[in-house]
């Protein structure tokens, strides 16, 4: 089961859904969105072979005058929304359920990410990849349409989780190369204070930040029913303790600490969801776009 | 009826029961690592845990159980006072069972080894029916009636009437005609003798002319030494002071009767014992036996001036006995042989319970061996 791959019955419900940002776009485009201009310059994407039912204006003459061939030239369309999408590459990514141990926590995260494109693609938006590594970021620079949809699964399809993610080089390096409107979607854990203040600096800069934090559901449920040792993937930390005595209390204070962080989210203006490794990849982005969804 | 066990100690073997205890909690002591990136939250000091864990508790009941089992078939379970309570007709061979009307409920058995139940197989032949009575009697629980129908007369009588322990129905068949007794065939003598034997040779043809009917020729076949023995021989007098050869050793050992005159000896399996004395108490001759034959060593030499008897008139009776020695009576009839009362009764033995509890831990060990390798399960105990 590629994460990357997505199922036939989550591309149908995909193909309702949108993403929109929290404000309504301001530049003009082609795309999907509301915009106050209309016209504005286009892009130059490529040269491509004049097909019948072109556009005689967009035929490149000079390039005809050279070459005595037809050549229309493709421009890129402008979506008003870039989407971003910023993935934990940390090593708490890598954990897998007890249930479904070839099902990591970064399988889920890289299939959302694949449906954000998806929808993005869907939408006509510009979306871009940011992947947080150990070893720092992997950029995809924004584009648009099928080729950097490709260009974004093959960049995510060999990343295996491990290390400490470097998040403020984020907003340091790579903060200016978001654009004010764009939309930046985060896919961690949430677990990572670096990872935090890194939305909450964007979110202050007044760019729209989304968190989907990716929960596994033994998170959730604790399904733990003897003595485990239990390791931090980051630090190394180690704890030895049985699973039904840690059960109550590891439950109660891991739903405040949850209650904590989404507080502490809201306060700073980040949307934000949970999305647990067992639940299909649409529910999140219902969830976060739903009263937009719904115009 | 009560259960009851032989040998309790055979319970110590209960001790093994900590095996598959121990196998199935040693697991639990090691922990599995495991990735769990949300450690923050797990409480950092958790409480020591003390409580005993089992994994795949069927198993362990299983195996338990067939411990359990096998300890008490080491303490050997038995259950006494399970006997058969019917009353029981003995019958004894010869006798027509469909002649004898029993009870309802009554168990008939044939008065043979094993007592067969009527009807079961074919009908035995007789013999040692007396004691057959009393095995019977001793094998049955003190309360079982028990009924005995035997034939008019009874031929393997012994030296007392049966005394049993309970009060027995005593039938027996109406007497039939007088049955005619023959008087058995006297010993046919063959006479080996050496060179100093010839002079004694007379009395012994003196008491084979005395058992042979009015004008019969006597049984007596007189030769040297090395002469051998005729085919059907049986009964040998050796009158030579060496030892006889081995061809008459072996013939002894496949079960001749041979009289040894003095000085002559062979080597015996049973030693011998006086079986003729005089009357001051002194042997005169005594038996040994060799194989399954029959020695007769005489102890004097065979002269009148050693051996007075020679010469008495009741020689050849007595020589006749030493041959071939009369049977015990044991002829009665059985009106005059009724069983008679007074012996304790026999306790009876407990049903052996170690042959069902054998086959019970074979279903259970099957069982365990199921569960232990079905499909369906995880790795180890």
């Amino acid at each position: 089961m590629s994460p990357l791959d997505l199922p036939p019955d989550l591309r149908t419900r995909l193909r309702r859904l949108s993403i929109t940002p929290r404000r309504p776009a301001v530049l003009a485009s082609a795309g999907q969105h509301t915009s106050r201009n209309r016209g504005g310059a286009q892009e130059f994407a490529q040269y491509r072979a004049y097909e019948r039912g072109d556009d005689l204006r967009r035929i490149d003459w000079k390039l005809y005058g050279r070459s005595d061939r037809f050549f229309v030239r493709d421009a890129e369309r402008e979506s008003p929304v870039t989407v971003w999408i910023l993935l934990d590459a940390s090593a708490s990514m890598g954990q897998a359920d007890l249930k479904t141990p070839d099902w990591s926590r970064f399988d889920a995260a890289r299939r959302l990410a694949a449906s954000l494109v998806e929808i993005a693609l869907h939408q006509g938006d510009r979306f871009g990849l940011v992947i947080e590594t150990a070893t720092g970021p992997i950029v995809v620079p924004p584009g648009a349409g099928a080729r950097q949809r490709d260009r974004v699964l093959l960049t995510l399809a060999p990343i295996t989780p491990g290390g400490i993610a470097l998040w403020d080089r984020v907003v340091d390096v790579y903060g200016e190369r978001f654009g004010p409107n764009d939309l930046i979607l985060i896919l961690s854990d949430g677990f990572d204070e670096a990872c935090v203040v890194a939305a909450e600096r964007l979110a202050l800069s007044g760019r729209d930040v989304v968190m989907i934090r990716v929960l596994t559901a033994d998170e959730r449920d604790f399904p733990f029913d003897q003595g485990y040792r239990f390791n931090d993937p980051e630090t190394g930390t180690q704890l030895v303790g049985d699973g039904p005595a840690l059960r109550r209390d590891f439950l109660l204070r891991f739903s405040r600490a949850r209650q904590a962080l989404s507080d502490r989210l809201d306060a700073h203006g980040v949307r934000h969801a949970e999305h647990f490794v067992d639940r299909p990849a649409d529910e999140p982005i219902r969830a976060l776009f739903r009263v937009e969804g719904a115009r | 009826m009560s259960p009851a066990l032989l040998f309790p100690a055979g319970l110590a073997a209960l001790a093994s029961l900590l095996i598959p205890l121990v196998i199935h909690i040693a697991r639990r002591t090691e922990s599995r690592t495991i990735d769990f990136a949300a450690l923050a939250w797990l409480e950092q000091r958790p409480k020591p845990r003390r409580r005993l864990r089992l994994d795949e508790l069927w198993l362990m009941a299983s195996r338990l159980l067939l411990l359990t089992l096998i300890a008490l078939w080491l303490a050997q379970p038995v259950l006494w006072g399970v006997a058969d309570r019917r009353p029981v007709v003995a019958i004894a061979p010869g006798v027509d069972p469909a002649s004898i009307e029993a009870a309802d409920g009554a168990r008939r058995v044939w008065l043979a080894p094993g007592f067969p139940e009527v009807g079961v197989g074919p009908a035995p032949t007789g013999g040692e029916t007396i004691s057959l009575i009393r095995q019977l009697d001793a094998e049955m629980g003190p309360d079982t009636p028990l009924e005995l129908v035997v034939p008019a007369v009874l031929d393997d009588a012994d030296a007392q009437r049966p005394v049993l322990s309970r009060e027995v129905g005593w039938r027996h068949a109406p007497s039939g005609p007088e049955t005619v007794l023959t008087a058995p065939e006297p010993p046919a003598l063959i006479v080996r003798f050496g060179p100093d034997g010839e002079s004694t040779l007379r009395y012994f043809r003196a008491a084979a002319a005395a058992w042979a009917e009015s004008g019969a020729e006597p049984a007596v076949e007189i030769g040297a030494l090395d002469v051998s023995l005729p085919r059907d021989a049986r009964h040998l007098i050796w009158l030579d002071a060496a030892a006889p050869p081995q061809a008459v050793v072996d013939w002894i050992r496949r079960g001749g009767t041979a009289v040894l005159a003095e000085g002559a000896r062979v080597p015996l399996d049973v030693a011998p014992r006086p079986v003729w004395t005089d009357p001051e108490g002194q042997s005169i001759a005594s038996l040994g036996r060799l194989g399954q034959g029959r020695v007769i060593q005489l102890a004097r030499a065979l002269t009148p001036e050693a051996m007075p008897q020679l010469l008495e008139p009741d020689f050849p009776d007595r020589l006749a006995e030493l041959l071939s020695p009369f049977p015990p009576p044991s002829r009665a009839a059985a009106a005059d042989h009724a069983p008679l009362t007074g012996a304790a009764a026999w306790p009876q033995p407990p049903l052996d319970l170690r042959p069902w509890l054998a086959l019970l831990i074979v279903l259970v060990f099957a069982g365990e061996r199921w569960l232990a390798t079905r499909r369906a399960r995880g790795p180890a105990p």
